[in-house]
């Protein structure tokens, strides 16, 4: 089955590359794989190609174009004292690294999670390269040999690009510095990106357009709500993030913002159609339930030329698992598509577990559901979503919490989605990754025995795609193993759609390969990593995959090793 | 195998690091590297826990974790550092992370 419609007519871009070439694969982040000839007939026969050790973990979904794998790594052990990053320029044929870059930056430049390199899928476009790094920074290189091209500070004003933002309030009482997780997205000769730091309470949040050519700013949008009546203005700045007050495009805002936080710390999606970028969102500063202030927790839309306030939706109160869920961050991205009656469509999940379809132009809600499951009778389980009262001890692997201690204890949803969905145009259903990290010893990111680390949804109302059995709670008939089965699996990752087939990577380390039709498990591979241990059911990340033509691409971080590596797969012609 | 810091404070064994007096300096390969062996590998997405120059480079950081009591390092299931661990790599610290 060979795929009818390009990414260029899927984004209505008509100059969009093919190749998995920025985050999720294109601007509109569809998870979609347009020119690979694989699926549910030949994925058995993929194999692994080549194993890359990098000198570091990788913490992002790598990007491949022509041939070529573009990725970062998290840390780097070979630069002075360890603390920096690198990037990488590796050929799917040979395995062979054939250009790379790297820095070294001060131990204290890091990000709050010890993180010195960058985490974000790079953009590669137009002969260029861009991605952020947890220093605040942007690198663009050349596409062909990584040469330095421009870098521009956002944690520090960079006036030769025309910068003026200082963002480094708190830092000097502990508090982390603003850092670059955001994914940028490129279109139009222009860079998006978010740029802040959620756990500074001091700390101003923006959204960045650069010009692609020079790395000079275009514009800046700072998504602190600075009064409750009215919407911010493009290039006004607040007066806590500026040294010396700018000139023109720039205002300054004297007052206290309404709130601080709302970090965008996936990545941007951007339409081609309207012109307009979606930006997510995470939870404000000081945090609480939903519904919180603007434009916290949710998505807001910018004009993509002149950085104009389009719009905001938050997610719903009474879409959260418990009522008593905070710090409901967005974590993954926007996936813009169309519907069958042609509609631009925007999808969005969030760590409090709800995953909602909009209208791209008005954001009015079209859907919502929940993505954790409940008992058949509706009631909560108390294993999903648990918030350990006060009186627990903190180190304490798994207590027991009941329902009523759990809603009645504000908290973190540590089971809710980090993931963006893929989609599939033909059969009009989104996949979404479920589940969190593993590093919280009250519980881990996942209640696997009732949990999915994978859903598959209608476009159309948002039901399950898959036959359910009549459990209670209800689960997946097929895939399983690995669903339900693994303690601990999580899906942190992203799905990626090839043809009939989806892909998945999981906290195991795992990839899998499941029928997009009814969820049977087609093909696996198992990295390790979970079984080595650490924090509440092994600290590993397997990010991916990228699919490009038949190669399929993941990175991981995980113990031992280099901390992680490159895995590149591809179909074996010979396998029978 | 290893002899660990643990196994000799059960044994009564004096420490390294609490031979006061200045007569012997603690060392990063004698004193230091042993107590981070167990989870070196675990480690290795962030520091090379058997690299001297890393770990003096980021003494400070590393101690940090080790002495946060709300989210101490190294994650379970390895064991929390002793009082006597964490005082000996303290003292290291303190004393210029001789290699």
């Amino acid at each position: 089955m060979k795929r009818a419609l390009s990414k260029r007519a899927m984004s209505n871009d008509p100059s969009a590359p093919n190749g998995w070439w920025m985050h999720h694969g294109d601007a509109a982040h569809t998870g979609l794989a347009t020119d690979s000839s694989i699926d549910s007939s030949n994925v058995r026969n993929l194999a692994l190609r080549h194993e890359v050790l990098l000198g570091g973990p990788i913490l992002s979904t790598p990007a491949v174009v022509d041939g070529f794998v573009y990725v970062g790594i998290a840390n780097n052990l070979a630069v002075a004292k360890q603390n920096g990053g690198g990037f990488f320029k590796v050929c799917c044929k040979s395995g062979e690294v054939v250009a790379r870059y790297s820095w070294a930056i001060e131990a204290d430049e890091r990000d709050t999670h010890g993180f010195c390199g960058m985490g974000c899928t790079p953009a590669v476009r137009d002969g260029k390269v861009v991605f952020a790094a947890f220093n605040g920074k942007v690198y663009c290189l050349s596409a062909d040999d990584l040469s330095e091209q421009w870098v521009v500070d956002l944690r520090n004003a960079d006036p030769k690009h025309g910068q003026p933002v200082t963002n480094v309030l708190g830092v000097d009482q502990g508090y982390p510095p603003a850092a670059g997780w955001s994914s940028p997205v490129v279109a139009n000769g222009r860079v998006w990106l978010g740029i802040g730091e959620g756990e500074n309470p001091f700390m101003s949040s923006f959204v960045v357009c650069l010009d692609l050519q020079s790395g000079d700013v275009k514009w800046i949008y700072c998504t602190n709500k600075f009064e409750a009546h009215r919407d911010n203005a493009v290039n006004e700045l607040p007066i806590s993030a500026v040294r010396d007050i700018p000139g023109a495009p720039f205002t300054v805002f004297h007052g206290k913002p309404t709130t601080m936080g709302c970090s965008v710390w996936g990545s941007i999606a951007y339409s081609h159609e309207f012109d307009r970028i979606y930006c997510p969102t995470g939870n404000p500063v000081p945090d609480g339930a939903l519904p919180t202030v603007p434009y916290s927790n949710g998505v807001l839309a910018l004009d993509a030329s002149s950085g104009e306030f389009r719009g905001f939706r938050q997610f719903p109160a009474e879409s959260s698992y418990r009522s008593s869920d905070i710090d409901v961050d967005v974590g993954g991205s926007p996936t813009i598509f169309r519907d069958k009656g042609g509609r631009l469509l925007l999808s969005l999940g969030c760590k409090n577990g709800a995953f909602m379809t909009m209208c791209a132009e008005s954001l009015e809600v079209i859907d919502w559901t929940q993505l954790l499951p409940r008992y058949n009778d509706g009631g909560q389980i108390p294993t999903v979503d648990v918030h350990p009262p006060a009186w627990v001890d903190p180190n304490a692997i798994n207590p027991t919490i009941t329902n009523r201690e759990s809603n009645e204890t504000q908290g973190e949803n540590y089971c809710g989605t980090y993931s963006t969905a893929a989609f599939h145009p033909e059969l009009q259903r989104l996949f979404m990754g479920l589940g969190g990290n593993n590093y919280h010893p009250s519980a881990p990111g996942i209640d696997s025995a009732s949990t999915p680390f994978i859903r598959a949804l209608h476009v159309d109302g948002l039901a399950d795609a898959w036959p359910l059995d009549d459990g209670d709670p209800r689960r997946y008939v097929h895939g399983r193993p690995p669903l339900y089965t693994l303690e601990k699996e999580s899906g942190l990752a992203l799905p990626a759609v090839a043809n009939d087939v989806v892909f998945m990577t999981t906290s195991r380390l795992a990839l899998y390969a499941f029928s997009v039709h009814d969820g049977r498990l087609l093909w696996q591979d198992l990295l390790g990593g979970m079984e080595t241990g650490g924090m509440n059911g092994g600290y590993g990340y397997c990010l991916g995959p990228a699919i490009c033509g038949d190669w399929v691409v993941t990175g991981s971080l995980m113990f031992g090793a280099s901390g992680g590596s490159l895995r590149i797969y591809t179909l074996d012609r010979e396998c029978p | 195998m290893r002899r660990s810091v643990r196994d000799r404070e059960a044994k009564g064994t004096p420490l390294a690091g609490t031979q006061r007096g200045g007569e012997q300096a603690l060392s990063f390969e004698r004193d230091i590297k042993p107590l981070f062996a167990p989870f070196a590998s675990a480690m290795m997405w962030r520091f090379d826990l058997t690299n001297y120059e890393a770990v003096k480079g980021n003494a400070e950081i590393i101690w940090g974790r080790l002495s946060n009591a709300g989210n101490a390092m190294p994650p379970p299931p390895f064991p929390m550092f002793t009082a006597a661990e964490l005082q000996l790599y303290f003292d290291w610290m303190k004393g210029g992370c001789k290699p």
